[in-house]
This record gives C-alpha cells, sequence and structure tokens, in this order.
C-alpha cells in the first residue's frame, strides 16, 4: 500500500475535474490486465490470456459506455445539489450581514419599495385600463367601431342604420352589436333610483360569449319591435344593491321610468358592461324600455350607438379595416345627405379606452406615464446601486482576504447579487403594500359625475409578474456596479493602503456618475412634472368663452307619464320664474347640454338662400336647446340680433341662435340675421337665424369653437334640462332654495348632478385628465428629487470620511474652515451641475412627446427649466452642507493621529 | 445492466441484483480492494459455481459508490499500478449485517420447505 499523502494527491485531482472517461477506461483496462497476468501465471501463454480474460470480462465496449453515462448523470445531479447548497449559503451569509446592519437595510428597502412600488401602482391602473380584457369567451378578441368625419378630431359613436349595414356584412364580422348607455329610474319602496342601463342589441352578450349567473340572456329577436320585450338582465353589482341577491328576481316585473320590465336574468359578479370605467346595472335589448328611441335608430345622422364586436374566424384587422372602409364608400354614396364624408375606424376594443372619443390617446399618455415611473424606479436603483457599492467598498478587506484564501471573483460577485436580490425581494414585499395604498388613493379620486365610476383595479397575474420583473431587474440593476466593484477587488491594493478600504479613484468615479446620473433622470421626470402643473394651471385660467365662477348648475327630468310637452314647458317656465325670485339669483336658464359634459347631439342643418353654394349633404353640426336668460346666465356674448324670448313659443315661427363659428361656415362674409335653414335634413322644419353668439370651447380645452345651434325650449321640448344659476355670492349657497323650488313644484322629481361650473370643468372630463396627469407627474418629481437628495448627500459624506485625513492635513497647513466648506460643497455642486446639463438636453430632446397634451406652455417652458435648476442647485447645495459641516469640524490633531 | 451467466453444470439460481451488491459487500468487508480483487474473490470463494461475467461488476460498484455504501479511491497495487480501490463505509458495513441476516431467514425457509418430510394431510 502507498502513503496517505499520494492518496490525498489523487483525491484532490479527482475533485478538481474528474476525467470521467479516462478514469473508465483505466478501471476495465486495469481489470483486464490483472486478469490476464494471472492467467500467464497459471499457464497460459499471452494471447490466449488476453482473449480469456476478455470473454470473462463479456462486452468490455457496452460496460465503458454504461459505467461512462452512469458516472456524467451522477456528476450532473452532484453539481446541481452543489449549487444549490452554495446559493443557501450565500443567502445565509447574506442574512447575517444584512442584520448587522439594519439601517442600510431600512434604507435600501424602503427605497426598492417606492420605486416598486409607484411603478406597480402606475401599472395596475394602465393594466385595468388597456389591457384587462372585457369578460367572455370572447372578451379579448373584441373590436370596435367609430364613426369619422371631416370636421371633429376624434371618432364617434354609429348612428344605428349604418351599424345595421355594417353588421350584415358577415364575411367580415361573426358578430356585431350594439349599444348606448343611459340613465333610467327603478321605481322601489324608496322612491325612484336613478340607475343606468344599457340598451343593447340582442347579441350583446353572444358577441361577449358570456353566460348569466342566474335566468337567461336575451333570445335573438327580442330587441324587434318598440316596447314588444320590456326585459332587463341585472349586474351583479344591481343585483345585489337593489334586489339584496334575492335570487327569486328573476322573473319578477319592475317599473323602470314607470313601465313594467321583467327581469329575466343576473350576469355573474366579473360583469360590469362594456364601457370600461363605467359601472352600469343592467342590459335591455334596445328599444324595449320606455321612453323608447321611435325614429332616432333609423336616423343616419344621429350618433346612437356605441359598436363592438368579432370578427370572422381567419380575417385580420388590416382587412377588416378595408372592408369597414369600402363599406363607408358605398354607404357615402347611397346616402349622400347623411353620410357625406363619413368615414370609419376600427380597432381593437383595448385601444379605444374609455371611449373611441379618446382612441389611441389612452394608450399614448399611459406609455408616458409608464416611462416617467420607469425613471423613478433607475433612479432608486442607482440610489441603491450607490450605497451597496459604498459597502462593497467599505468591506474592501473583508473580500480581499476572501479572495486570497481562495474564493473565485464568480462566488464574490454571486454574493454581493445574492445579497441585493435579498434586499430588493424585502422591497418587493414592501412595493405590494405600496401598489395596495397608491392603488387605493386613485380609486378614491373624486370624478363630478353621477356617473358610476369604476376604475375596477385588481390584483391579477399580469401585475404580480409585473412586479416581480420589477423587483428581478432593480435587483439586478442596483446589485451590477457594486458586483463588478467586488470582481475587481485587488488584494494587493487593499494591502497598500493601510485603511483596508482602498476607495480607488474608480469607485469614487463609478458613484459619481451614478448620482451624476440620477440627478439627469431627475430633472427630466421634474420637468415633465413642471409642466404638467402649469399646463393644468393654465386649463383653469384658460378663457372657455362663457361663465365658469357663480355658476351653480342642477339637472332634473320630467317623467313622462305625467309631462308631456305643454305641461313641461309649463314647468319650465315656471322653474325659471320661481328661481329668479330667489335671493342672490342674478339669472336663471335652462340647457339641454352643458359644456364638457357627457352627451351631445349631432344634426344636418341644409340652408335655404340663393346663391350659398350649399353642398347637397347639407352641414352636421351641434346643437343645443336652452330655455330662460341661458345666455346670460352662460356669459356668452351676444355679438348679432337677440337673445330668445318669451314670445318665441309653439305658435310663432322657428327661430335659432347661432355662434359666429357657424355664420363663417355656412355663409363666410354675409350678414347672419334672417337667414333661414332647414333642421334635420331636406324635409326638417324651416328655422330662421335671429342671434349671432360668440362661439365657446365645449369639448376639448383648448378646441377652436365649432359652429353650434341653439334653439328655444318652447319650441323644441326636451328632458331631461339642467337649471343654469347666476349668482352674486357663492353659487353653491342658493342650491338648497333653488332645490326647494323645483319640489315646490313637484316633489317626485328627481334633482341631480347639483354642483357649480367651476367643481364640473375641474374634476369633470375637461380638466380631471390633466389635474390627474399634473398630480402624477408632481408626485413622481419630488419622490425622484428626494431619491436624488440622498444620492448626494451618500456620496459626499462618504467622500468626506474617506478624506478627513486630507482635510486634516489641509487644515493643518492653514486651510481656513470656509475653504473647506467650498471644497466640499464644491464637489457636490459639481456632480450636480453634470446631472443638470445631461438632464437638460435629454428634456429639451424628449419633452416634444408630451407637447400635445399641455396647454399653452411648450415643451422649452423657461419658467419650468429655470425653476427646476434653482430647485435642484438648492437641494444639492443644502445636500453637501450637512457633511460639508461635518468636515469643517474635524480637527486636525486627531484625524492625523488616528492614522 | 449487468449480466448473469450461470454455467450449464450448476444450478439456475437466476441471480438477483441484490446478491451481487451483498457479495460485493462481503468481500471489501476483509478489506479494501480493487474491481478485480473483488471479482477474484468471489471466484474463488463460489468455486466457480456462479459464472458471473466480470464486467457486470462495475456498474452495481460504481451504482454502490453513489449510494454511500462503498468508497473508492485512486491508489496504487503491489506492482505500482495504478488502480481503483473501493473500501466498505460504515453505511456499507451496516447494509451487509442487514442484508445477511435477511438472506439468512429466507434460506432456511425455503431450505425447510426443499428438505421436508412431513407430508401434506388429506382434506
Amino acid at each position: 500500500m502507498v502513503g496517505a499523502d499520494t492518496r490525498k494527491w489523487h483525491r484532490y485531482l479527482r475533485f478538481w475535474r474528474a476525467n470521467i472517461a479516462a478514469d473508465v477506461d483505466a478501471e476495465v483496462a486495469f481489470h483486464v490486465d490483472a486478469r490476464s497476468e494471472e492467467l500467464c501465471e497459471m499457464g497460459l501463454d499471452r494471447a490466449a490470456a488476453r482473449a480469456q480474460a476478455l470473454r470473462e470480462f463479456g462486452d468490455v465496449d457496452l460496460t465503458r459506455r454504461t459505467l461512462r453515462t452512469m458516472d456524467e448523470q451522477h456528476a450532473a445531479s452532484e453539481r446541481r445539489a452543489h449549487l444549490a447548497s452554495d446559493l443557501l449559503g450565500d443567502v445565509r451569509v447574506a442574512v447575517r450581514a444584512l442584520r448587522r446592519s439594519p439601517g442600510l437595510v431600512a434604507v435600501v428597502v424602503l427605497t426598492f419599495a417606492l420605486g416598486i412600488g409607484v411603478t406597480g401602482a402606475m401599472y395596475s391602473v394602465v393594466d385595468n385600463l388597456l389591457f384587462k380584457a372585457l369578460p367572455g369567451v370572447h372578451g379579448a378578441s373584441l373590436v370596435v367601431l367609430g364613426r369619422t368625419e371631416e370636421r371633429l378630431p376624434q371618432p364617434h359613436d354609429l348612428s344605428f342604420p349604418d351599424f345595421r349595414d355594417y353588421r350584415a356584412d358577415s364575411t367580415v364580422f361573426a358578430s356585431l352589436a350594439a349599444y348606448s348607455s343611459r340613465v333610467v329610474e327603478l321605481d322601489t319602496d324608496r322612491g325612484a333610483d336613478r340607475i343606468w342601463i344599457d340598451d343593447a342589441t340582442a347579441n350583446y352578450f353572444s358577441t361577449l360569449g358570456l353566460r348569466p349567473l342566474l335566468g337567461r340572456t336575451f333570445e335573438p329577436g327580442e330587441d324587434r319591435g318598440a316596447l314588444a320585450h320590456p326585459v332587463l338582465v341585472l349586474t351583479y353589482k344591481a343585483w345585489q344593491a337593489q334586489f339584496a341577491g334575492d335570487s327569486a328576481v328573476v322573473g319578477r316585473t319592475i317599473k323602470i321610468n314607470g313601465h313594467p320590465v321583467t327581469v329575466i336574468g343576473v350576469m355573474p359578479p366579473e360583469f360590469h358592461g362594456v364601457r370600461p370605467l363605467l359601472d352600469v346595472d343592467g342590459i335591455a335589448p334596445i328599444d324595449q324600455v320606455w321612453p323608447v328611441y321611435g325614429a332616432t335608430l333609423d336616423d343616419r345622422a344621429a350618433t346612437a350607438v356605441s359598436v363592438f364586436g368579432r370578427l370572422q374566424p381567419g380575417v385580420s384587422l388590416s382587412a377588416a379595416k378595408e372592408a369597414a372602409r369600402v363599406k363607408a364608400r358605398q354607404l357615402e354614396r347611397a346616402y349622400p345627405v347623411t353620410n357625406k364624408n363619413v368615414g370609419v375606424v376600427l380597432l381593437r376594443e383595448q385601444y379605444a379606452r374609455p371611449s373611441i372619443t379618446v382612441a389611441e390617446i389612452a394608450p399614448a399618455i399611459a406609455a408616458m406615464f409608464m416611462t416617467l415611473v420607469m425613471l423613478v424606479m433607475l433612479v432608486a436603483c442607482a440610489n441603491i446601486a450607490s450605497v451597496l457599492l459604498a459597502r462593497v467598498v467599505a468591506r474592501g478587506r473583508d473580500l480581499a482576504v476572501r479572495a486570497a484564501i481562495g474564493a473565485s471573483q464568480w462566488r464574490l460577485v454571486r454574493q454581493v447579487l445574492v445579497e441585493c436580490t435579498l434586499l430588493a425581494l424585502l422591497g418587493g414585499i414592501g412595493a405590494v403594500a405600496v401598489t395596495y395604498g397608491a392603488v387605493r388613493a386613485v380609486e378614491s379620486i373624486n370624478i363630478a359625475t353621477d356617473i358610476p365610476v369604476r376604475w375596477g383595479i385588481e390584483l391579477n397575474g399580469r401585475i404580480i409578474a409585473f412586479t416581480v420583473i420589477a423587483t428581478l431587474i432593480a435587483a439586478l440593476a442596483a446589485g451590477l456596479a457594486p458586483a463588478s466593484a467586488a470582481r475587481k477587488r485587488n488584494l494587493h491594493d487593499v494591502l497598500r493602503s493601510g485603511t483596508g478600504n482602498s476607495a480607488t479613484g474608480a469607485h469614487r468615479r463609478l458613484r459619481s456618475a451614478l448620482v451624476a446620473g440620477q440627478i439627469a433622470i431627475s430633472v427630466v421626470v421634474l420637468v415633465c412634472a413642471g409642466l404638467f402643473v402649469r399646463s393644468s394651471a393654465n386649463a383653469t385660467r384658460m378663457n372657455l368663452g362663457f361663465r365658469t365662477d357663480h355658476l351653480l348648475m342642477l339637472s332634473t327630468e320630467l317623467r313622462s307619464q305625467s309631462y308631456d310637452s305643454v305641461r313641461g314647458q309649463q314647468f319650465y317656465r315656471d322653474v325659471l320664474r320661481k328661481a329668479a325670485a330667489v335671493p342672490g339669483v342674478k339669472s336663471v336658464g335652462l340647457s339641454r347640454f352643458v359644456p364638457f359634459g357627457y352627451d351631445r347631439v349631432i344634426r344636418p342643418i341644409v340652408p335655404i338662400a340663393p346663391g350659398v353654394p350649399v353642398p347637397t349633404n347639407g352641414f352636421t353640426y351641434f346643437n343645443n336647446v336652452v330655455g330662460g336668460d341661458y345666455f346670460a346666465a352662460m356669459g356668452i356674448p351676444l355679438l348679432e340680433g337677440r337673445a330668445f324670448t318669451d314670445r318665441d313659443d309653439a305658435s310663432a315661427p322657428l327661430v335659432a341662435v347661432v355662434t359666429d363659428a357657424l355664420v363663417k361656415a355656412v355663409w363666410p362674409g354675409q350678414p347672419a340675421l334672417g337667414k333661414r335653414f332647414r333642421f334635420g335634413g331636406d324635409d326638417g322644419p324651416v328655422i330662421e337665424i335671429v342671434g349671432v353668439v360668440r362661439g365657446f370651447q365645449e369639448m376639448l380645452l383648448g378646441e377652436a369653437p365649432k359652429p353650434y345651434i341653439f334653439l328655444p325650449v318652447d319650441q323644441a321640448y326636451r328632458t331631461p334640462m339642467t337649471i343654469l344659476v347666476e349668482t352674486a355670492a357663492d353659487p353653491s349657497s342658493v342650491a338648497r332654495s333653488i332645490r326647494a323650488v323645483v319640489a315646490g313644484l313637484d316633489p317626485s322629481l328627481p334633482v341631480f348632478d347639483v354642483r357649480t361650473m367651476d367643481d364640473h370643468l375641474r374634476n369633470g372630463q375637461a380638466m380631471l385628465f390633466t389635474r390627474l396627469g399634473s398630480a402624477f407627474a408632481t408626485v413622481f418629481g419630488l419622490l425622484a428629487l428626494v431619491l436624488a437628495t440622498i444620492g448626494v448627500y451618500g456620496v459626499v459624506s462618504y467622500s468626506v470620511a474617506q478624506r478627513t485625513r486630507e482635510i486634516g492635513v489641509r487644515m493643518a497647513l492653514g486651510a481656513r474652515r470656509p475653504a473647506i466648506l467650498r471644497l466640499v460643497v464644491g464637489q457636490g455642486l459639481r456632480l450636480g451641475w453634470i446631472g443638470l446639463g445631461i438632464g437638460l438636453v435629454l428634456s429639451v430632446a424628449t419633452m416634444g412627446v408630451v407637447s400635445s397634451v399641455l396647454y399653452g406652455v411648450g415643451p422649452r417652458d423657461p419658467v419650468v427649466l429655470g425653476a427646476v435648476v434653482g430647485l435642484l442647485t438648492l437641494v444639492v447645495a443644502v445636500a453637501s452642507l450637512v457633511p460639508a459641516r461635518r468636515a469643517m469640524r474635524i480637527d486636525p490633531m486627531t484625524s492625523l493621529r488616528s492614522q | 445492466m449487468p449480466t448473469v451467466r450461470s454455467s450449464s453444470t450448476s444450478p439456475d439460481l437466476g441471480l438477483l441484483q441484490g446478491t451481487l451488491d451483498v457479495m460485493i459487500l462481503k468481500a471489501l468487508s476483509w478489506r479494501p480492494m480493487h474491481g478485480f480483487g473483488v471479482a477474484k474473490w468471489i471466484r474463488s470463494t463460489t468455486d466457480d459455481v456462479l459464472q458471473i461475467d466480470d464486467g457486470a461488476l462495475y456498474p452495481a460498484l460504481h451504482r454502490m459508490e453513489y449510494r454511500g455504501l462503498i468508497d473508492a479511491d485512486w491508489d496504487l497495487t503491489e506492482n505500482n499500478r495504478r488502480a481503483k480501490y473501493y473500501r466498505l463505509t460504515p453505511k456499507g458495513r451496516q447494509q451487509l449485517r442487514a442484508r445477511t441476516s435477511s438472506w439468512d431467514r429466507y434460506s432456511s425457509a425455503v431450505s425447510k420447505v426443499i428438505h421436508a418430510t412431513v407430508q401434506p394431510s388429506e382434506g
């Protein structure tokens, strides 16, 4: 036998690169050789002995192959087990190390939590808005159709006859459904409740591929014949809220708008209607709930229904778009009066959220905010990288010694990455809390409307996957710099520098670059926030062309079983008279629509005037029905002629007031007064223009005033109507008195949407999204600023600690304290300015993207850029002042002696 | 898979894999040996009744090594040749004891049946 040393040596060799094939061959060869020799000794000649040995061994090749495969498989599984146990060891080491520095853990975890959390929250909002499929088998593969017109910037709803023609093209559409959302009154024990329903074609649910929870949905044909099939399918929410989840409700007859309707089914809880953000209460077949649509469903000029559907299998989106375009041109030729210059857009349902009128705008804005929030996460990662880098540098001696005793570079890098991933995971858990809180905050945003809004944000697989991926990316991003620093550890450097933490120039430069980078990103985010804030402020100050202050609005609806047009018009006259007598009221008007409201109508007019180049299609314009001192109350100035008076009643000639923009469009350069037109088409009533008012904005902030037609309510009865009250003092102070006026006339009437015009604009669709945008951007901007401040503070104070000795020497040589202050603060400011410079260049280069959603402020707004420069300089100076004061207090003697 | 031959003159024992393992464990219980040593010991001990392909031994040895029953090391023989030596581990020794006692019980039971002198009673 041989000594233990040799055996150890072989064992070592085996451990370090076992050559499996060679070992197996050697083992088999030894056996055959040994047996041959033995047989030789027993008297066989060499060749015979070998032959016998081989025979006894069996299939040599097969044995070799078997052994090799077995050994290789075994070695691989050993390696895997090793790796897992090593990783576990790394985790244990990391946990021990982190428990020794709870302060660092707190800062890093908090930073991760904020960075990942706001990203997650933003993603949750975007996910619900853009990615979440509608419920139902076909929910994810729906398309929507929208009508385009030459003079309107956005697509909108289709007319019902157009919808029927598109649906008839069954080579393209497997199923096409239409619906229209409206408010109705449900009779309950407590009185009348306003609920939202969708009037839908009978194939509404089959298009979605959605089955009811209870009862049934519509049968084909149930949408035919006005009031022939008065049935209703409840949503889960309404079933719970109105009927306490009583399953006996199916088959029961309820009263809607005073007319009987039978409940036939209840939908599952995930269904809230087709329109995102709107939480409807029920779905009825179109034309089956009173009041019915009447002629509207046959009117190609009435944009009555939202349309969604799914394509035939195998039909591509682009092919469907082309087919729809062809169909639109056919319709244009067939119906020149109503469909001249009317086109169609076909979009994926997700791209037309929350409504087709903002098609493809929402995705762009969402992408912008996602970018902003990712930048904030990047700043957070840079901060963490910086902190961990300092930690790696501080642990220089420890790492160098481990490297010297044989730990591979990969081992050391892995250790740092494991530590970082651990921190990111803790941060990820914190991020879930932040996400949850932020989402609750978003859901509590008050939107000034009686429409039931549902953000519908819920934790789903995509959001969880997003958070996990964001966490891993954050860990990697934050761990890369420190890990590479750990790799470059060099025993020689460490031992040469006595302190053990060899803050080599490279590491300081890396940290400085990280901080300058995060300042640059902060600048971009802050500039964006500043632009939004300025834009939002501009929007509130913008002259919209009508009164926005001292104006109260209340709406009421005359339920028509007791009101016909004569009684209704009498009611309106009474309300106007009594409301005007309320103390503090300056003027009172009535209006079917309010600017920046949620509905509007568009009708064609045909001018009757010799010499006017009348397009055969006439003109299609928005119109409104008003009463009382509408123009005075709204502060819309009369330019020519007169406003409506009491004498413009049903017995008088039909009159209209139009905006200057309409005159310019139809009778350019001509006097407008006395001009006549047919309203609604070639066979509509003839109406004479008696007054011209100045145009105003009513649909999109900053738009050019559109042509607009006003009709007097005494000649064109409408309901519901909004009462507009101009007041001398705070408008909300008269709300109670005006309510009392309505109740005094008819206590059964609903009064709703009571708010000031100011509130309606700020919290309604006019400015809500601008304000939300500026609020979001401001939060992101401040977050980035705070993170960048921490970064600057960290780098400067670390550098002060590193240079204690140098500063001591300078002071010993006679440097005065102010000079030290300048030295330290100067270092911080230099970093800050480098970051600022890069950030400003980036901002100017990229902000053009957002300029389309800004009001009255350009992407290079000097006020915003100046404010950001000032703010960041100030913050950087303050962040470096704290360590600078510490540097000034350094005692030269102590600092020199300490080393 | 190891193949086991039985000579035409000897009874077909249907040698089980487990039996080969026990024989290897027993061989190594004397002292550490290389594969050839194990084969030689088995051959001489069984008087060539069991004719085992020598090649069949090695997969069994390797598998037992993975399972921790034996340990292997490269070492030099008396003739100064490199050979792979196998050694029983404590776990292997324990296994040998367990297998031996269960084999004893099994073989005595079979033996009693084969050499039985009592005729089964009728009915």
